[in-house]
Formats: structure tokens, C-alpha cells, sequence
């Protein structure tokens, strides 16, 4: 086989070959049943803003893709606060907030990049009942209802099933003396 | 997932044993101002749950077993604490010290009442030294300042056996009082070594200062064993006996 010969397999086997895409094959991502698992913090705004603070907080979610675009899921968030009453023997104490919450999820798939806009309802429980003793609720409430929106952005890894992501939303939690509450977490979510 | 077991279990873990506070009912205490005595207290029932049928049963059967009462409420069940800050309200610096009494369900110990009772009786003002069951460091509080504090549960739990030592094993409460049982067992000798100590159920906080001030208070109960009653319900209500000294 002489050189021009050679040259001209090559240049054959560039024309007729498959081109690979660049982009990533969003309909191969797994899809359906998924959990997350995040980290980060909650700040209180409003009344709350002091005496709560910022709070460190951890959550999880479990979910199922209804579709490409909509999920439900089944979300648990918890946080924890060292109170700031000045003057007040309600400072430095440690108070704890969990919530549960059904979410409905709505996403926006751009490539590996997926913004997703999502709102639910639950119950949240306060860890004691120092908020009662400091005006913030009413004597001994525990139990709120709470309603929350928020947004997260997520970036898939291509791997399948993991992708990773921040989020942020907005609580409000009925019968507590404030405006809300803001929570901004990193997760990281593995679908099965 | 098992990130998420792990993070559900973290939450679970940090509802556990979270305490309760109690405030008195009609507030913070101020003292000093003009027309004001020097000395106020107030007093917070905590409220507990009466023993179900079979818990009394339980009760019964151990008091047999120990020769003397058991305590429904008892200190390695209950950790109580006191939260708080002192305002001064003048003008002047002053000084403020906080003081402890309570009731378990056998003895009431109200140093106060004893010092009156006392007094009636005929004894000499600068003779009548009664100790209240904590006695608080007086603290010097700048104008406009307010100084935090906390009465620990371990203060609390000291005091607890100093007043069942106190009610019902004759103890002198000067010997029992001033030292700390870890340190000098001095006075709990009437005490048995299989006795069950019992927890207050009642609190009573004493504020004397010299000068305009408030105290603003709190008491913060971690009830290990669900006894707090924090629904409807029938409270415990023991009838406590008053403490009297031998004349």
C-alpha cells in the first residue's frame, strides 16, 4: 500500500465516520425514583432575625420523576440555632427546628445544567418551647404549618445517576412571629 | 442513601432530651425602686403528671423493697437549671444576689418563712442566719447593665439532696448547706446509701438588691423520663411538708 493510498482511507474513514456530539444525552440520565442529600444554613428574617440567627442545617429529599419536567417529593430539613436575646435569659440557648415537607418540582433541563423552581407545604417542630417564654410564639406552640418556594440549580457529573447542586428557598412558618426564614444548601442528589 | 440515613438519624438524635422553660407567671422581679421593698420572690410549679395506676403500683413495690418512700420525681430523672440577667435600673451601681428555695414531695424549705417563723418566736434579728437552699455570689451590676447567669443543674441537683437530707433524714441544713456533698459529706450521714433522690417540683427565686434592678428568670427542666405534663391533664400536686427547725 503506497502513501497516497493510505491517505485516502483515512480521509474515507473521516467522511463516512459517526461524528461524536459535544453535548450531553440528557434522555439518558436516570430518571424516576431519586434522593438528595443536602448541607447548609438558615437565616431568619424579620422579628426572628436576631434572636435566631443563622443556623447550621441539614436535609434530605426523596422524590420520583413524574415526568422530565415535574417531580414530587418527600423533603426533611432541620437547623440549629443559638438564640440572642439581649438581655433576656432566653440568650445562648440551643434551639433546633425540623420540618417535613411534599413538594411539587418543576425543572428546566439545559444540557448537564438543570434549573429546577419547586414549592410545598408541611408541619415544622420546634425543638423547646423558648420562643413561647420571648413573645416569638404563643406560650408553649411547638408544631407550625409551613409553607415554602424556592429555587435550585443542578449540574449532572454525566455518571448516570449523580449530580450535585445549590439551592435556596423561602419558608414560612404560620403561628411563629416573623417574616420567614431563607435557607441556601449544596446538595448532592443520586437518581436511581 | 446512606447520607440520608445518617442525616435523618443526626436529626432524630438532636430532638432527644430538649428541655422545657418556665417562666413566672407574673414576670420578671423588680426591687429597689422608690416605694419598693429590697427582696421579692416568685415561685414556679413546675408541672409534672401524676404517676399512671401502674407507675404508683411500681412506687409501692420499690418503697417496700427500701424500707422508706420512693419519689415519683426524682433527680436522675429530671435536670433542672435557672437562666438569668440582671438589669439595673438606677442610677448607681449596685449589688444583687439571687437565691434558691423550692419543695420536693416531701419537704417545702423556704428560708424566708423559716427566718419569720423564727423571728416570731422570739429569736434576735442579728441572731436569725437562715440559708436558702442556693445561695446565690452577689454580683456588682454597673448602671444600665445587665449581667447573665445560670443556676446549674449540678447547683440544683446538690441542693435536691441537701433538702431530702434536710426533710427527711434530719439533717442540720447549716452542714448540709455550706458544703458540697462531693467534697465534705458532712451532715448526709442520716442519709442511706440506697436512698432515691427526689427532684424539686417547685421553685422559688428570692432577688434582694441595694439598688433599682430587675431579674428576669427562667426555669429550663430536661425531663428525661416524659413526667412533664405538656397537654391537658391532672398535674402533680404533692402535699409537701413545710420545713420547721427543731426548737
Amino acid at each position: 500500500m503506497n502513501v497516497a493510498t493510505l491517505v485516502l482511507a483515512l480521509l474515507h474513514a473521516q467522511i463516512t465516520g459517526e461524528p461524536v456530539s459535544p453535548y450531553p444525552d440528557a434522555t439518558k440520565f436516570a430518571r424516576g425514583i431519586y434522593s438528595e442529600a443536602e448541607v447548609g444554613a438558615v437565616m431568619f428574617v424579620g422579628e426572628a432575625r436576631t434572636p435566631m440567627g443563622t443556623g447550621a442545617a441539614v436535609g434530605a429529599r426523596v422524590g420520583y420523576d413524574l415526568f422530565r419536567w415535574a417531580a414530587v417529593q418527600v423533603h426533611t430539613f432541620g437547623s440549629s440555632h443559638v438564640t440572642h436575646f439581649p438581655r433576656m435569659p432566653q440568650s445562648g440557648q440551643l434551639l433546633q427546628l425540623y420540618q417535613g415537607t411534599v413538594e411539587l418540582k418543576l425543572t428546566a433541563r439545559f444540557g448537564q445544567i438543570a434549573a429546577a423552581a419547586m414549592g410545598g407545604a408541611g408541619m415544622a417542630r420546634l425543638s423547646t418551647n423558648l420562643l413561647g417564654t420571648a413573645g416569638l410564639t404563643d406560650p408553649d406552640v411547638r408544631n407550625l404549618p409551613v409553607l415554602l418556594g424556592g429555587l435550585t440549580v443542578d449540574y449532572h457529573t454525566l455518571s448516570r445517576h449523580f449530580s450535585f447542586g445549590l439551592g435556596g428557598n423561602f419558608a414560612k412558618y404560620q403561628r411563629l412571629f416573623t417574616t420567614g426564614a431563607v435557607a441556601v444548601t449544596a446538595f448532592a442528589r443520586y437518581t436511581f | 442513601m446512606r447520607a440520608i440515613l445518617l442525616m435523618t438519624v443526626v436529626i432524630l438524635g438532636c430532638g432527644t432530651n430538649t428541655p422545657n422553660y418556665f417562666p413566672p407567671d407574673n414576670g420578671p422581679l423588680e426591687v429597689g425602686a422608690m416605694g419598693q421593698p429590697r427582696e421579692a420572690t416568685a415561685v414556679v410549679t413546675l408541672p409534672f403528671r401524676v404517676p399512671t395506676d401502674g407507675e404508683r403500683q411500681d412506687l409501692m413495690s420499690e418503697a417496700q423493697g427500701l424500707g422508706f418512700a420512693a419519689p415519683w420525681l426524682r433527680r436522675r430523672n429530671i435536670a433542672i437549671s435557672i437562666q438569668y440577667s440582671i438589669t439595673n435600673l438606677d442610677k448607681d451601681r449596685g449589688t444583687a444576689q439571687v437565691l434558691v428555695d423550692g419543695a420536693n414531695e416531701f419537704t417545702s424549705y423556704d428560708a424566708r418563712a423559716i427566718r419569720a417563723a423564727m423571728l416570731m418566736a422570739g429569736a434576735n434579728n442579728n441572731d436569725v442566719v437562715v440559708l436558702s437552699l442556693i445561695q446565690g455570689v452577689p454580683v456588682s451590676v454597673e448602671p444600665g447593665q445587665t449581667v447573665s447567669g445560670v443556676v446549674r443543674e449540678d447547683d440544683i441537683a446538690e441542693a435536691e439532696l441537701d433538702l431530702d437530707a434536710i426533710g427527711r433524714w434530719m439533717a442540720t441544713p447549716a452542714a448540709v448547706l455550706i458544703n458540697a456533698s462531693e467534697v465534705n459529706a458532712v451532715g448526709l450521714e442520716r442519709v442511706p446509701a440506697e436512698v432515691v433522690i427526689p427532684a424539686l417540683f417547685r421553685v422559688s427565686v428570692t432577688f434582694t438588691s441595694n439598688k433599682h434592678m430587675r431579674l428576669d428568670f427562667l426555669v429550663r427542666v430536661r425531663d428525661k423520663k416524659d413526667q412533664l405534663l405538656l397537654s391537658d391533664g391532672d398535674t402533680f400536686a404533692p402535699m409537701a411538708a413545710a420545713y420547721a427547725p427543731r426548737p
